[in-house]
């Protein structure tokens, strides 16, 4: 299989082409084109029209290039640059009307996924990512991409906008000495890091690894007695140090000369050798693993072996994860989430042909599951409206905003009124969408009912449906459900309301096997 | 040695060339080659002198005119050098017609073979010249005349033209009549059976200039040949479109600067004053000939005459035996021997792939390619069958400029992406790459060469052509086409080094690493073979190696700017220069490397340009069987006596001496591969 990715980045365009030679990628064509759209983001804010045409032409290069090789498999990617550019989307259409490629804006999490996966699969012999909790840091020109992986599963993802460019120019408006500056810097930064350490407070670490594809090639010929660094290697506490000092002893050029090291190079490693400096100090480790590969290769790792990533560790768990992190981070009852979830996913598959879902919308009303009773955080009055604008500021990898407001809004419509257009967030979907909240958030409703006691006291429930099309629900179940069956009248309305049939719930306890029609 | 003069420590380039340019013509009159190569060897020696007065003799003139007056790395002031160039350049001329009249035209009235004038023609012959003249000549031709109204001519360089003054009641008046260049130069007139007889269409027409003047009255006449500047001026960085842009700057050059006139010497002084105020030429500069002007022409007179006797002895080109061309450079990598070897794999490799459905994409370069070119045809025919075909055109190939732009905008129609080389820079690296899907696989091919993708060429030219499947090869070649693009910047290569990035720099640790092996195991060496030796801080470190005891065997077959065997300087130095049959064009690089040479191939000289101007590319042979193969073609380039020179420390070159057994490489070369199949 041969696919091609091409990576919009802070600095440059890429693109690389690879083909599957067994365990391995045999890379056909890499290319790398210097197109400053981080300098145009980072500093005025938007993409000129000057670098949005030079992006197009590039592009447009990069295209005979995959017909040369008869690449099928193509992804656009772009980061940090893009995403923050005020005029993103029109960046993102305008690329796809004059070149016909569709470009995919990836956020922090999307990012760390791809790493990830690409890690596990590119070290599984040499490091045993899955069973080792990890920070994995990408060391950006805009952003320093964080990830917290326990055993495999991501905890959380953030984005710190302190990238090497950022920091570059940061430092070049202040008005200082040397010393004083890189104070300055180094405080900004501790105050992004401290960030994380913060939101998982038990962290503990087997170990670090920075990802980056810039800078380590050089470290080298900075660190005495190194030869050139492998892809995977160790870099220690006190390198650190050394390449911080060597960085900083003189001018740009002046290092430049003496290291044999390109002067853009070192005018941006400086921020790299802080970033780096700093994680240090934060995570304690006497060293940490720097791993010499660029994202675009990552993603293309995982076009090539898609089938062949772990399955536990697949896009749905991890998400679950980190779902199941933040009903930790916001005190929710992760039993009730939890439960919730498996009872939506029963009805879910029970009910999808049914309602006309797809598998792959499963998971927006696994999350929606966890994340309901989210704005509890905020107020008990009116939480489920307090649930949607948090989820929707969430930031999960491999969902895009949209899907984020799909989430926000079936959690929304777990409890009182009915998706209705006069309800912003809800208007602004897609119609299929709005479509695909009303059909989710009725089963959501139904399974949250079902669980209203918080005890878990349905263990299985079974979907039979009658030759005109209503739905029966059996629930085998123990103890005093008074409560859910109570719930369980209001709340199937919607589900009524959309589907024109009628629900019925049967109730199977150990004991008694009491049965109760409730029909209306 | 610092502090020593340029002058004493290198030969100047110009004057070096002259030199080979002189062996050429001792070619000429060597009287072991046979009858028409020797012909041959005149013609090449006045289209190369020609040459060099469109482009070097042009640069200096134009130094000076800019009252440049610094002196170049040789040691020399502009006007000193001229001086010295003119002075050989001149001599050269006058022992090139030395060795016409005397040694060549007679040896070619021994064969039979005579030129005639219209004073000598027997009636028949008159017959057929003078209808010739009415039904062919003189409708084409028109003379131009010169005065107030009609400003002197603009003629184009290597025009051959009468200058007439003619008299009309009393008044002077000047006319142009330019010998037509649509025509052959020689006529061929009816002869007695074994007998060939020439006339040039120049004596015909002198002979009939008054049928263009009449009512007038014919005075003097002289025949004149004018060379131009041949520089084409392209603002490179604020051209949008290369391709334009030389087209607008090859049309001017007709008009460019005059650098070089010749004159019969029958010429008037006074008529020549008119003749050099009109060309806006120095009189001082003028060349006079005693004989025919322009003798380039004798190129066409080699076919007419019919006698194998007079020429080289044939031989076959060796076939490398394959089936399929993709089989055999997937079964490991060879080299093809030019031209003892066919030139056939390399057209076969592009040709298949133009027709081979798997094949997804052939990129190539072009510097210099001859008309009709089987590669042209199968790259558009490679298009046709909808594959992406990419060609690299170097249109600034001196003298092929129009012809370059002629097929590449063929090739462009034909659905080719063409890429019309790039600024300030010339695409000198002669290399293939080929994309094909094997079984779902792709698997890249690639070609690379020293010398150009030329039929023509291939079959008069040295070269070695290098033929792999090798990936990483493959990558090098793959990013250097997208680098030369513009599509990349240039990563870390496995395979290749290239100009004007490193080229030069990678020759140098080389060259240290001989001295090192020198100092401690007394076995430094380096082998090479090239055209030209002309980069100044490469010869330094060349008398540096020397001067540290490396033993140093150059066969160079042009310019060299090296003097070889001096103390204290190049002792351990030798250089030779072989001149023959073919045109030494190989470039082989071979370091001793303590007892396990290293061994390459290049597309680069070591002149200035190729390390700094050009994009060329050097490449390591790894494989065994290959290694020796090119050191045994040094080896035996070395043992050359037949064809060779020695540079002497005087800076002569000399023949070897005679009491050695006699050995021809070039010859050795044809029986060699005549029963050999090459490395597997």
């Amino acid at each position: 299989m041969r696919a091609a990715v091409l990576d919009i980045g802070s600095n440059s365009i890429k693109l690389v082409i690879g083909e599957k030679a067994g365990d391995d990628i045999n890379i056909l064509e890499s290319l790398k084109n210097v197109v400053p759209i981080g300098r145009n983001t980072f500093f005025r804010g938007r993409i000129a029209q000057e670098t949005i045409n030079q992006t197009i032409s590039l592009l447009e290069k990069y295209q005979q290039r995959l017909a040369e090789y008869d690449v099928k498999e193509v992804m656009i990617i772009a980061t940090t640059a893009v995403r923050e550019a005020a005029n993103r989307d029109m960046f993102v259409d305008t690329v796809r009307r004059k070149t016909g490629l569709k470009v995919e804006v990836l956020n922090v999490g999307d990012v760390v996924y791809y790493i990830d996966a690409f890690l596990s699969h590119k070290l599984k012999k040499k490091y045993p990512i899955h069973q080792k909790d990890l920070l994995i840091v990408e060391l950006g020109a805009g952003s320093v991409d964080i990830s917290v992986l326990e055993k495999g599963f991501t905890q959380m993802s953030v984005g710190i906008p302190v990238g090497t460019l950022r920091l570059k120019n940061f430092m070049n408006s202040l008005d200082g000495s040397i010393q004083e500056i890189y104070e300055a810097v180094e405080e900004y930064i501790t105050n992004e890091i401290l960030y994380v350490k913060k939101s998982i407070p038990h962290l503990k670490l087997d170990d670090v690894i920075v990802v980056d594809e810039n800078y380590s090639g050089y470290l080298n010929h900075f660190l005495s007695g190194r030869r050139k660094p492998s892809e995977f290697f160790e870099f220690r506490i006190k390198e650190s140090d050394e390449l911080l000092a060597k960085l900083t002893e003189s001018y740009p050029e002046t290092v430049a000369a003496t290291y044999k090291v390109p002067a853009d190079v070192v005018e941006t490693m400086t921020g790299y050798a802080i970033i780096v400096n700093k994680i240090f100090r934060l995570t304690k480790n006497k060293y940490i693993y720097i791993l010499e590969t660029s994202l675009a290769e990552a993603v293309l790792a995982n076009m090539i072996f898609k089938l062949e990533l772990v399955q536990e560790n697949n896009k749905t768990n991890q998400l679950i994860s980190v779902a199941q992190n933040l009903c930790g981070k916001f005190k929710l009852d992760l039993n009730h989430g939890r439960h919730v979830a498996a009872l939506s996913s029963s009805l879910f598959n029970q009910l999808k042909d049914t309602l006309g879902l797809k598998d792959e919308d499963l998971i927006y009303l696994t999350l929606a599951a966890y994340l309901h009773d989210i704005g509890m955080f905020i107020n008990n009055r009116t939480h489920h409206k307090h649930s949607e604008y948090v989820i929707s500021s969430l930031n999960l990898f491999r969902l895009t905003e949209e899907e984020m407001n799909i989430i926000a809004c079936i959690a929304r419509y777990h409890r009182k009124g009915a998706p209705s257009s006069a309800h912003l967030l809800y208007n602004t979907l897609a119609s299929e969408h709005q479509i695909l909240v009303q059909k989710l958030s009725a089963l959501l409703r139904i399974a949250n009912a079902l669980d209203r006691s918080h005890k878990q006291k349905i263990k299985k429930i079974e979907v039979v449906l009658t030759s005109k099309g209503d739905v029966n629900i059996v629930a085998h179940a123990s103890g005093n459900l008074l409560l859910e069956r109570a719930f369980f009248k209001d709340k199937k309305e919607l589900f009524e309301e959309i589907t024109g049939n009628r629900v019925t719930l049967t109730l199977k306890t150990r004991d008694a096997q009491e049965k109760s029609d409730d029909r209306h | 040695m610092t502090g020593i003069d340029p002058k004493e420590k290198f030969i100047a380039r110009d004057l070096s060339w002259l030199m080979f340019n002189e062996r050429v013509l001792e070619e000429a009159a060597d009287i072991s080659n046979p009858l028409l190569e020797r012909v041959k060897f005149l013609a090449i020696f006045t289209s190369n002198l020609d040459e060099f007065y469109m482009v070097r003799l042009a640069g200096l003139k134009r130094l000076i005119d800019s009252g440049y007056n610094h002196k170049d790395k040789f040691g020399y002031l502009p006007a000193e050098i001229f001086a010295e160039v003119k002075k050989q350049a001149d001599g050269l001329t006058k022992k090139f017609y030395e060795i016409y009249h005397n040694k060549i035209k007679k040896d070619l009235e021994k064969n039979k073979v005579y030129f005639k004038t219209c004073e000598d023609l027997t009636p028949d012959q008159e017959r057929e010249v003078r209808k010739y003249f009415e039904t062919t000549l003189f409708p084409i031709i028109t003379p131009m005349a010169v005065d107030q109204g009609h400003p002197f001519p603009i003629l184009p360089s290597k025009t051959v033209a009468f200058a007439v003054n003619v008299l009309r009641a009393d008044k002077p008046h000047l006319a142009i009549i330019p010998i037509p260049k649509n025509v052959p130069r020689f006529m061929r007139l009816p002869s007695e059976r074994g007998e060939t007889n020439f006339i040039l269409i120049e004596e015909i027409l002198r002979t009939h200039l008054k049928n263009f003047f009449r009512g007038y009255q014919l005075q003097e006449h002289t025949l004149f040949r004018v060379m131009r500047d041949s520089e084409l001026y392209v603002a490179e960085e604020f051209t949008d479109d290369l391709l334009i842009a030389i087209e607008e700057e090859v049309k001017k050059r007709m008009r460019a600067k005059v650098v070089h006139l010749e004159i019969e010497k029958s010429c008037a002084s006074e008529f020549l004053d008119i003749l050099c105020q009109g060309l806006e030429f120095p009189k001082e500069e003028v060349v006079s000939i005693g004989g025919t002007l322009d003798l380039t022409c004798l190129f066409e007179l080699i076919p007419f005459i019919d006698n194998p006797a007079l020429s080289y002895r044939e031989y076959k080109p060796a076939k490398i035996e394959y089936e399929n061309i993709f089989e055999r450079i997937s079964q490991g990598d060879f080299m093809v021997h030019l031209p003892f070897q066919s030139f056939y794999p390399t057209i076969d490799l592009i040709r298949t792939a133009a027709l081979d459905p798997n094949v997804l994409a052939i990129k190539m370069t072009l510097y210099r390619t001859n008309e009709d070119s089987a590669i042209i045809k199968a790259l558009m025919d490679a298009a046709g069958h909808k594959k992406q075909v990419t060609v690299l055109v170097e249109i600034k190939a001196r003298f092929d400029e129009e012809k370059n732009i002629k097929w590449a905008k063929q090739l462009e129609d034909a659905g080719c992406h063409v890429i019309y080389g790039i600024a300030n820079i010339k695409i000198h690296l002669k290399m293939t790459l080929i994309v094909r899907k094997e079984e779902e696989r792709i698997r890249r091919y690639v070609h690379l060469s020293t010398g150009n993708y030329n039929e023509k060429t291939a079959r008069v030219y040295t070269d070695i052509g290098y033929f792999t499947a090798n990936d990483d090869f493959a990558r090098d070649i793959s990013d250097v086409f997208n680098v030369i693009t513009g599509y990349s910047l240039p990563s870390p290569w496995k395979r290749i080094v290239s100009s004007p990035y490193d080229m030069r720099k990678y020759f140098f640790d080389l060259i240290d690493r001989e001295i090192e092996n020198q100092k401690k195991f007394k076995n430094g060496s380096i082998r090479a073979k090239m055209n030209s030796l002309e980069d100044v801080a490469m010869i330094e470190k060349l008398y540096e190696a020397s001067n540290a005891g490396v033993k140093i065997k150059l066969v160079i077959r042009g310019i060299c700017c090296l003097v070889p065997g001096v103390a204290a300087q190049s002792e351990n130095i030798e250089v030779k220069s072989i001149v023959g049959r073919f045109l030494e064009h190989t470039r082989i690089m071979i370091f001793n490397n303590n007892g396990s040479p290293r061994v390459f191939l290049s597309s680069a000289d070591w002149m200035s340009r190729n390390f700094d101007s050009r994009i060329e590319l050097l490449f390591e042979i790894y494989k065994e069987d290959m290694r020796d193969h090119l050191q045994y073609i040094h080896d035996m380039c070395w043992k050359d006596n037949l064809k060779s020179r020695l540079l002497t420390p005087e800076r002569k070159y000399i023949r070897q001496k005679d009491n050695e057994e006699r050995f021809n490489f070039q010859e050795r070369m044809i029986s060699y591969y005549g029963s050999y199949s090459g490395p597997s």
